[in-house]
């Protein structure tokens, strides 16, 4: 069975509710966030390209900044019904690809990671699977029934696939 | 200075001036490879376009693809991609080595240092032909290599050029050797500072 699936860009974000799945491509340095309310069954992704939006002055679309995008996510999965403190997330990518690249500005991974879980944390959701870090990149997809993300990561040229 | 308002209305004889540099550019850049495989290579016209990032992995492709990045710097502070699906990174590898085009069946570590060196070359020839053309400097970083999802690896350029701007400037070629196609492609992800400045000098001269 082909599942319905919703693509989310970069800088973008999207909600949903019991079926179907959410999936972004190529996470690098960005970081993907999921969360996924497993009553309701209403889960959403974010996929954050830069940490603070205040660090940037707010400039351009909100989705592309970790806790900017994570206010919009959320306000969209009450929306469908999700309570806040029984959200589960999970967070990956805020990799770094090119070892030999170590300006700071480009070295936005980990800033990425880290407002990530401090965002969350202020939010007090729980935050049950990390897969964050490493030099590849990845490809996530929640699946709106089960909660359960399915992780692409690329390895000499072969794709690992593995469900978290 | 609103940098997005600026892309969105670049008019037709920048955009023309512009490409039309990029392809100085591309030329040198083939005759550079065409000398050091002793094959005739050909870049085609270069085409340029300006995407919202939110768009661009539906844009590029999500496919893994061969990846050298070489970071440009000075005058020109912008990111170099040379892109190329890993079926044909070997068959350059086997024209490169003289041998029959099939002969290679894995990426590795000779047939990856082979693609570093042509991406470099590719990539130098390009800034170096529009730094002699434009009288700017242009600094380059060491090339590096992944074999990579795409969007993965543009990451870093894009979360740069994205502290000023949620469009990125994208130009694409397609690259021949020795009569074969390639889907190779460079992408260029420049700020948008130095792009301005680049017009604006093109521009005066004409």
């Amino acid at each position: 069975m082909i599942l319905e699936e919703i693509k989310v860009g970069i800088g973008d974000y999207a909600v949903s509710k019991a079926k179907g799945v959410i999936t972004t491509y190529g996470l690098g340095s960005c970081v993907g966030i999921t969360l996924y309310d497993p009553v309701t069954k209403a889960g959403g992704m974010l996929h954050a390209l830069l940490p603070e939006a205040k660090y940037y002055e707010n400039k351009g679309n909100p989705a592309k900044y970790v806790d900017t995008g994570l206010e919009l996510l959320l306000k969209d999965l009450a929306k469908l019904g999700a309570i806040k403190r029984r959200l589960e997330a999970k967070i990956f990518g805020g990799g770094h690809i090119f070892e030999n690249v170590t300006n700071e500005n480009l070295m936005i991974g980990k800033r990425n990671v880290e407002t990530a879980k401090r965002e969350l944390k202020r939010h007090k959701i729980k935050i049950v699977v990390e897969d964050t870090g490493g030099n590849g990149g990845r490809t996530i997809s929640l699946n709106l029934e089960t909660g359960k993300v399915k992780v692409r990561k690329v390895s000499n040229g072969k794709v690992l696939e593995k469900i978290v | 200075m609103d940098y997005e308002e600026y892309l969105k209305n670049l008019g037709e004889l920048e955009k023309s001036a512009l490409l039309e540099t990029f392809n100085i550019g591309a030329s040198h850049a083939a005759d550079a490879l065409s000398r050091m495989i002793n094959k005739p290579v050909s870049i085609n016209v270069p085409n340029m376009k300006i995407s919202a990032i939110k768009h661009l992995p539906a844009e590029v492709g999500e496919d893994i693809k061969v990846i050298v990045y070489v970071g440009l710097g000075g005058d020109f502070n912008s990111h170099a991609f040379f892109v190329t699906d890993l079926q044909d990174a070997m068959k350059v590898y086997d024209i490169m080595l003289g041998q029959e085009i099939g002969s290679t069946k894995d990426m590795d570590e000779m047939a990856k240092s082979a693609i570093t060196e042509i991406g470099n070359i590719l990539i130098s020839a390009f800034a170096n032909a529009l730094s002699q053309f434009l009288g700017i400097v242009i600094e380059q970083t060491p090339p590096q290599l992944a074999i990579e999802f795409l969007p993965a690896v543009l990451d870093l350029a894009i979360a740069d050029v994205a502290q000023y701007c949620d469009y990125v400037i994208l130009i694409g070629t397609s690259i021949s050797v020795d009569e074969i196609e390639f889907h190779e492609n460079f992408f260029i992800v420049p700020h948008v500072e130095d792009m301005k400045k680049i017009i604006n000098k093109l521009m005066e001269g004409l």
